[in-house]
């Protein structure tokens, strides 16, 4: 692994106010996201998890502290200079694909290249290859709405490294899908992460959570504990889960 | 009840923007509807209110050549029943009349010896000044036409020309002269007391001329009247007779065109409106088809839940109705009192009757909108709440999304052939099919309305471009002969013909003929008409052709036993070109071959034009000259004027036109602004309120975009260029109908007014400009609509 640093935060916080009340949802959090890792966050219900990877990701807007892309301060980036850090250095997938439902998989995946200006013909060769790579090629001109979850789900993938970005972003991108198209879904981004893409997985579950070489618990909008493994092999699946388990229930 | 109740204001609570868009497009479709209706009505009963109150004249006669004994004539009319007639009113035609050093163009004047009142007929009403019997000694009494079109009031002096003579006269009073001070009018009559008159008048050569009013109890007996009295007459009657519809038509010809502009426009609004209500709703249904769906499981029935819709469209519309009545009162008093100014006296303003028909106007506003609702709130019926409550959609439309789906399969990808931002931009067109068609009926509305005015406003105060078509001459200086008896015409004529700027010379007279009934008339006429008609005829002695006088189909009449008639004599007699007309000129018969038809506004193209070889008895007075440079044209007419100016008034085309057009733009631009202004805001509102509706559906789409880069200034960007892409087909499309459909429309409108043909003048340059303003106001609507999408977050994509 190299041990440098892609995302850098500082001092993190986070804070809803709901009329007089102020729930704090995340916590004076320091943390660093290494090249090349596969880090899941991971936390209960409402512990911060997902707001944490919102921030980090330049998806939702800091109460205090700071957060750095290589160096490069995200979080007092204009919109403009946001939106060129999304399209060309982050991928993200949602728990639902959130494919735009009237455009096809294959507009679906091609848009952010479209966006990023890249020739048309590279666009569409590009995401052709992605399709195949994610095993729904043939599935070019239909709509979200007529494949299978799983389908969609790796189509939002694709999508999200259409622009071959730096990091990937994925939040319970197995949640709403069955345990069949789950894996499929894991196994596509552990192979991804073992060609060298970066990727920052928010997860409840220990068998998507076994997928890391990092795992960061969150607990009450403060880091909790942090967890080191070696790269993913599906020899070693059991003893992963039982170190993860044994990890949690210690701590708790 | 308290359940409908409930349910009404949370609604109206719920969705306040939307509400109040509805509230104000209600308002604007009763101010406009209302609007024209009240015009349309106030105008005819003003007039007609004021004709009955001064026992307005029916038909006029002007006895002016002594073609029949004037008293003989006054005496069979008096003793007619069921017919009030005026006593003879003796005059003397003036040659001109000067304000303030300045003389007024444009103006047939004539001096009235003042009868005892009452006259029988045509009672004048006191607008300013004293009420006296008589006027006073050195003073007039001159009518609101050529008082309030000049700023004239009581106490000025002005000064006459009546031969040689120069007559100085105060002003004692400004009266309503109803037949002959209407609008556009260029006739007026100056009252003056009997002592005076012989005094100034007395020693002119000629004898009297004389006008006689004549009412009748029941108007549609008057063609047999005139049939007893042509008998009697044992000939035609050969001099001139004014109609009540001539007499009346400029008082109501702005007001028709201001009318059916408005109520046309005002029935396309109520459209605009129901359709957005009903979009609206439908809008409501679906996003709140769970609810509806819980409700009714909660037992209520679809009726309350119709109900609950018809409740809050009602309380909307009172709020919004009742304003736009009460405001479209005050407009139409504005319109009116500009246009039928001429009918106000200082005492009292023009009335605005008819508060009945405004109340009408109103409840039928509230029911039409309540039936759209309650037709739209029926969608509701077929809400099942199992499926409401699983789908938040009926079972059929959730299926139905694949079938969509389906459809769209086949299209390639917008994508690999335009950029992003131009398919946002479409697709927000697309996806939003009804909306899309009603900001393209608005954007063509608007549009067609703006351009509408401004090529009316322009044709007609531009109308020296056109003016043959509107039956004047072109000609480039008009000189008139106001004291033949001064003038040595051969010496002008010399020396107008030794100037080297003058191309030409031509000259006009007036004459009448009679078309004698079908018992005389031997033609292939159709018509049948009892009693004989009696024609103004422009007598001309040279070139009709080079006078620039123009004819619709046909040409001008170049021999003795030719013709050219105008639209409306053309449709009486039935009469087309080769066709043969008889006519009694100065008592002569004489056949005619019909050469030309043409249009005329100045007199309902009621009037005819003949060569000056058939009339013996003419006196040319008008001159019409064309100049090789028209920017001589001032200098002319001062040399003209100076040396001439006894006997001849000289006069720049346009000067003459400018009268009459000025005038009748001034009244069109306030109506046309006002409307113009109306669909702006009207365009505005509900490309805002459609724009906002359909953004807030497609929320995730946007952040989709948003989470893989684009900002929401492209987004926005894109969403506005789409609009304006709409909008300009519906500029595009608004041009056509503003040059084009509404011209056609007022056309039928005008055709009873002798105008087939309508002349436009394009201001091309004007037209691209309000065609732009229409787009700007279109895109400003979706720009500011799309601030929803400035806090968009992707955030709204997670699943919590």
């Amino acid at each position: 692994m190299l041990n440098t640093a892609i995302i850098q935060a500082k001092n993190l916080c986070k804070t809803y106010s709901t009329g007089s009340e102020q729930f704090h949802a995340i916590r004076n959090i320091d943390l660093d996201i290494f090249q090349g890792d596969f880090t899941v966050i991971m936390g209960d219900s409402g512990s911060g998890k997902s707001t944490l990877l919102y921030m980090l990701s330049g998806l939702d807007s800091l109460t205090a502290g700071e957060v750095y892309f290589r160096q490069q301060r995200i979080d007092q980036f204009f919109e403009k200079e946001l939106g060129a850090f999304r399209t060309q250095k982050i991928g993200y997938v949602y728990q639902s694909s959130n494919l735009v439902p009237d455009l096809t998989l294959f507009e679906n995946i091609a848009l952010p290249g479209y966006v990023a200006g890249t020739s048309k013909r590279e666009v569409k060769q590009k995401a052709l290859s992605l399709m195949e790579s994610m095993n729904i090629d043939g599935q070019q001109k239909r709509l979200p709405a007529e494949v299978s979850g799983g389908q969609q789900q790796r189509a939002a993938i694709a999508r999200a490294i259409m622009n071959t970005p730096d990091i990937i972003f994925a939040d319970e991108p197995t949640g709403s899908l069955n345990y069949e198209q789950g894996v499929k879904v894991l196994d596509i981004l552990t192979q991804m992460n073992a060609k060298g893409q970066s990727i920052v997985m928010v997860t409840h579950d220990i068998k998507s959570a076994c997928r890391a070489n990092r795992i960061i618990f969150i607990r009450d909008g403060k880091v909790g504990g942090m967890l080191e493994l070696d790269p993913y092999s599906p020899d070693g699946l059991q003893d992963r889960e039982s170190l993860i388990f044994s990890y949690i229930t210690g701590r708790g | 009840m308290a359940a409908i109740t409930s349910i009404c204001l949370g609604n109206l609570r719920k969705r306040k923007v939307q509400n109040l868009l509805i509230a104000l497009l209600i308002l604007l479709s009763t101010l406009l509807m209302n609007t024209s209706i009240t015009v349309i009505a106030n105008s005819e009963d003003l007039y007609e209110d004021l004709h009955q109150e001064t026992q307005g004249s029916h038909e006029i006669l002007n006895l002016t050549q002594g073609l029949h004994n004037p008293q003989q004539i006054a005496d069979w009319w008096a003793s007619q029943e069921g017919v009030t007639a005026s006593v003879l009113l003796p005059y003397r035609p003036l040659a001109g009349v000067t304000y303030k050093g300045e003389e007024i163009p444009n103006q047939y004047l004539y001096m009235m010896n003042t009868p005892d009142r009452p006259f029988g007929t045509d009672e004048l009403v006191f607008a300013q000044g004293k009420e006296t019997p008589l006027p006073a000694p050195g003073a007039v009494w001159i009518p609101t036409s050529l008082a309030y079109k000049n700023e004239i009031a009581v106490g000025d002096e002005l000064q006459f020309k009546a031969g040689s003579t120069q007559l100085t006269l105060k002003v004692s009073a400004i009266v309503i002269d109803l037949p002959l001070g209407g609008p556009f009018s260029t006739t007026a009559r100056i009252w003056l007391n009997d002592t005076d008159y012989g005094h100034y008048l007395g020693g002119l050569p000629g004898s009297d001329s004389y006008f006689m009013g004549i009412r009748f109890t029941d108007y549609s007996q008057h063609e047999a009247y005139w049939e007893r009295f042509e008998n009697y007459l044992g000939v035609p009657f050969m001099e001139e007779r004014l109609t009540y519809e001539e007499l009346s038509s400029f008082y109501f010809i702005m007001n028709k065109i201001i009318g059916f502009v408005m109520s046309f426009l005002g029935i396309v609004m109520i459209l605009v409106a129901l359709f957005t209500i009903g979009f609206t709703i439908s809008d409501s249904i679906l996003s709140s088809y769970t609810t509806i769906g819980i409700f009714k499981s909660l037992g209520l029935s679809s009726r309350k839940i119709i109900v609950t819709y018809i409740l809050q469209y009602s309380l909307l519309s009172l709020v919004a109705i009742l304003p736009g009545v009460v405001f479209s009162r005050l407009l139409s008093r504005i319109i009116i009192e500009q246009s039928l100014s001429f009918l106000k006296t200082a005492q009292t303003s023009i009335p605005i009757q008819n508060i009945g028909t405004s109340v009408s106007v109103g409840a039928g506003m509230l029911l039409v909108i309540l039936l759209c609702v309650w037709l739209y709130a029926s969608k509701t019926r077929p809400i099942q709440p199992m499926q409401a409550i699983r789908y938040g959609m009926s079972e059929a439309a959730y299926s139905g999304i694949n079938k969509r789906g389906n459809r769209n399969k086949r299209r390639s990808s917008d994508f690999e052939r335009w950029p992003v931002s131009v398919v946002i931009g479409l697709r927000n067109v697309t996806r939003n099919v009804k909306g899309s068609l009603l900001m393209l009926l608005l954007t063509t509305v608007t549009t067609a309305v703006l351009v509408f005015g401004l090529v009316l406003v322009n044709s007609i105060s531009q109308m020296q471009k056109t003016a043959p078509l509107w039956g004047y001459d072109s000609a480039n200086v008009v000189i008139r002969i106001v004291n033949a008896s001064e003038l040595d015409r051969a010496a002008l004529e010399r020396d107008i013909r030794a100037d080297s700027r003058i191309v030409n010379l031509n000259w006009a007279g007036h004459a009448i003929g009679v078309v004698p009934g079908n018992r005389m008339q031997h033609s292939t006429s159709t018509t049948g008409q009892a009693q004989s008609i009696s024609i103004p005829l422009t007598v001309v002695e040279g070139s009709m052709d080079e006078m620039g006088l123009a004819n619709i189909t046909g040409r001008n009449p170049q021999n003795p036993n030719e013709i050219s008639i105008g639209i409306n004599i053309s449709r009486q007699l039935g009469k087309e070109l080769g066709d043969i007309i008889e006519l009694y000129i100065e008592g002569k018969r004489h056949s005619f071959t019909v050469t030309g038809i043409y249009q005329s506004i100045a007199n309902m193209s009621f009037q005819a034009r003949v060569t000056a070889d058939v009339v013996t008895k003419l006196n040319p007075d008008d001159g019409y000259m064309n100049l090789s440079d028209v920017q001589d044209s001032d200098d002319i007419v001062r040399q003209l004027n100076d040396q001439y100016s006894s006997s001849i008034q000289a006069v720049k085309q346009q000067t003459l036109l400018d009268s009459v057009f000025k005038e009748a733009s001034a009244v069109l631009i306030i109506p046309m602004s006002i409307l113009g202004l109306l669909f702006l805001m009207v365009s505005w509102l509900i490309i805002y309120s459609t724009c906002r509706i359909h953004i807030r559906k497609e929320t995730k789409p946007y952040g989709i975009y948003k989470s893989i880069g684009l900002t929401s200034n492209t987004i926005r960007g894109a969403v506005t260029w789409g609009i304006v892409g709409l909008s300009l087909i519906g500029a595009g499309l608004g041009i056509l109908c503003g040059i084009s459909l509404l011209p056609h429309l007022l056309r039928g409108l005008l055709s009873s007014y002798g105008i087939v043909k309508l002349p436009l003048f394009m201001n091309w340059t004007g037209i691209s400009l309000l065609a732009l303003l229409s787009i700007t106001v279109a895109g400003l609507g979706c720009w500011i609509a799309s601030r929803v999408i400035l806090k968009t977050t992707p955030r709204i994509l997670v699943s919590e």
